[in-house]
């Protein structure tokens, strides 16, 4: 485990030197992300604000807190995606990384952290300049924000070992885009990125409960904006780790499995 | 004139032919333009289950707008994007080189080159959504109607085609601008909704710098009985000027440009 740790912090210390040597991409980036949040926001305020200043238990200034604890939470929300891992299959280079002590789990991972936190830095002036703008209400206290950010890194890890299994589709066969396609859309629905839960039918809030989805989307969200009472936060923290774990079993089994048919093409 | 819509059209069969040997591809967009109008739609039915009118909007006005939307990016991601993507590579690698010496106007060959045969689902797509919108609100449209309503939509692809072409002019003296257009597409989003929604320092970037406010607004007000003429002329002229500034830009540009092994 120690040894596990020291070579995260090597690894992400390499590629935070890389990264930095991009940064005004990584800054156009966040701010071309800006506009799908900001679109839902003014399409729900303006409705909130018709309905007389409240819709589904938001108000508007809940509405903006909502979407702009969105922008930092969609950060947090990438991850190695089937594409990415389709296009490292097909192009056989997969095989260097195989070759490497380490599995190349670690190195994908500690890149995305890297990524995550240097992408949170640029975020802080940007989500300023939110706050400004939309007049937002949080729950501003040190205990929300200390179970938000936990929340945020969970969701974070979560989402990532559950894509990255779902990846491991590709080790059977290479036509799939489809499938992961129908797969993210119906996570943008559910997960609370589109619309905030409560505007959602109660079927849909209800099952989304049950699925992934919102774990690492809305339930951050809803801790920062003051929806969730401790209770409901306790719960939403078990059903995290609750997921983590399915995932990581699902993610173990799949790839121990897959990587025997793996081919390596391009060899 | 004539040459330029002769070698447009071989360009186009071209591409035709070489799409035609991915068939299952038109499959796999199909589902994917379905996937997005789809999310889309279901926006619409959780806002309108809410209300009855949105900021002066009907549920079928907005779906007509949609549509609209959705036609008018079919288009950029038939033509434009694939072009530019092919442009900028060719900058950043000096393979211009090709496109300088062929004996025809630079920036029509680099704007011809590539076609997405498979993208025209979205058109299709978008129609299909603006056609219900329209049958649903039961307006009368007369043919006179279709006729700008084409008119408008084709000055707004020109409209979206000048922008994006003067913002691609920047890699003849930055090479890795790709990020901008990361920007570029976040704004044009906003085009899913009317301008006259968002608030005020939005609608500035919409109407001067990234006008969706013309490309996208004219069409649907023509076509759900809100236009006028002063609102198409307008729209024109903003396509003239732009195509304009563009082609200024190109001839500047391309002066600069050095060649790979220069």
């Amino acid at each position: 485990m120690r040894r596990l740790w020291l070579i995260y912090g090597k690894l992400i210390e390499t590629s935070t030197q890389v990264t930095f040597q991009y940064r005004l991409v990584h800054f156009f980036w966040l701010i071309g992300m800006l506009f799908e949040p900001i679109i839902y926001l003014v399409m729900w305020t303006t409705l909130a604000d018709e309905q007389g200043g409240t819709l589904a238990g938001y108000t508007t200034g809940s509405l903006a807190g909502y979407y702009i604890a969105w922008t930092l939470v969609r950060q947090w929300n990438i991850a190695l995606t089937p594409f990415g891992f389709e296009q490292r299959v097909r192009n056989g280079e997969l095989n260097p990384h195989l070759l490497r002590p380490i599995h190349p789990f670690h190195y994908d991972l500690s890149d995305f952290i890297t990524m995550r936190i240097i992408g949170t830095l640029y975020w802080i002036p940007v989500g300023g300049v939110l706050i400004w703008l939309f007049q937002p209400t949080f729950a501003v206290d040190a205990t929300m924000i200390g179970l938000f950010a936990l929340s945020l890194a969970l969701s974070f890890v979560m989402r990532f070992v559950l894509v990255y299994a779902l990846g491991m589709a590709v080790f059977w066969t290479t036509r799939v885009s489809a499938l992961f396609n129908l797969y993210f859309a119906i996570e943008t629905i559910l997960s609370g990125r589109l619309v905030p839960q409560a505007l959602l039918p109660s079927w849909a809030q209800e099952l989304g409960w049950w699925l992934p989805f919102r774990w690492s989307f809305g339930f951050p969200i809803e801790i920062i904006i003051g929806k969730l009472s401790y209770a409901e936060i306790w719960q939403g923290f078990g059903f995290q780790i609750g997921w983590l774990i399915v995932a990581t079993i699902l993610f173990r089994l799949l790839w121990n499995a897959g990587i025997k048919r793996y081919g390596a093409v391009g060899a | 004139m004539k040459r330029a819509f002769t070698l447009a059209w071989q360009y186009l069969r071209l591409a035709f032919m070489n799409e035609m040997q991915y068939r299952i591809n038109f499959f796999i967009q199909l589902f994917e333009s379905a996937l997005a109008l789809g999310t889309a739609l279901i926006v619409l039915a959780l806002v309108y289950a809410q209300t009855e009118i949105l900021n002066g909007w009907s549920r079928y006005e907005l779906q007509a707008l949609q549509g609209i939307y959705v036609i008018l990016m079919g288009f950029v991601q038939i033509s434009v994007q694939p072009n530019v993507e092919r442009l900028l590579t060719d900058i950043q690698q000096g393979t211009f080189d090709f496109v300088l010496v062929k004996p025809i106007d630079s920036q029509l060959l680099s704007s011809i080159r590539e076609v997405r045969i498979w993208q025209s689902v979205d058109i299709l797509a978008g129609s299909a959504v603006l056609g219900h919108a329209l049958w649903q609100l039961g307006n009368q449209i007369g043919l006179v109607q279709v006729g700008l309503f084409v008119v408008a939509i084709l000055s707004g692809v020109l409209i979206i085609y000048a922008l994006v072409f003067l913002l691609s002019t920047l890699a003849f003296w930055v090479i890795r601008i790709e990020s901008i257009f990361e920007v570029l597409m976040g704004i044009m989003a906003a085009g899913r909704l009317p301008t006259d929604i968002y608030p005020r320092w939005l609608q500035i970037i919409l109407v001067y710098l990234v006008p969706m406010a013309f490309a996208v607004t004219v069409p649907a007000q023509i076509i759900t009985n809100r236009g006028d003429a002063t609102a198409l002329l307008t729209q024109l002229g903003v396509a003239a000027v732009f195509m304009l500034i563009t082609r200024l830009m190109w001839r500047t540009a391309v002066k600069r440009y050095s060649g790979a092994s220069a």
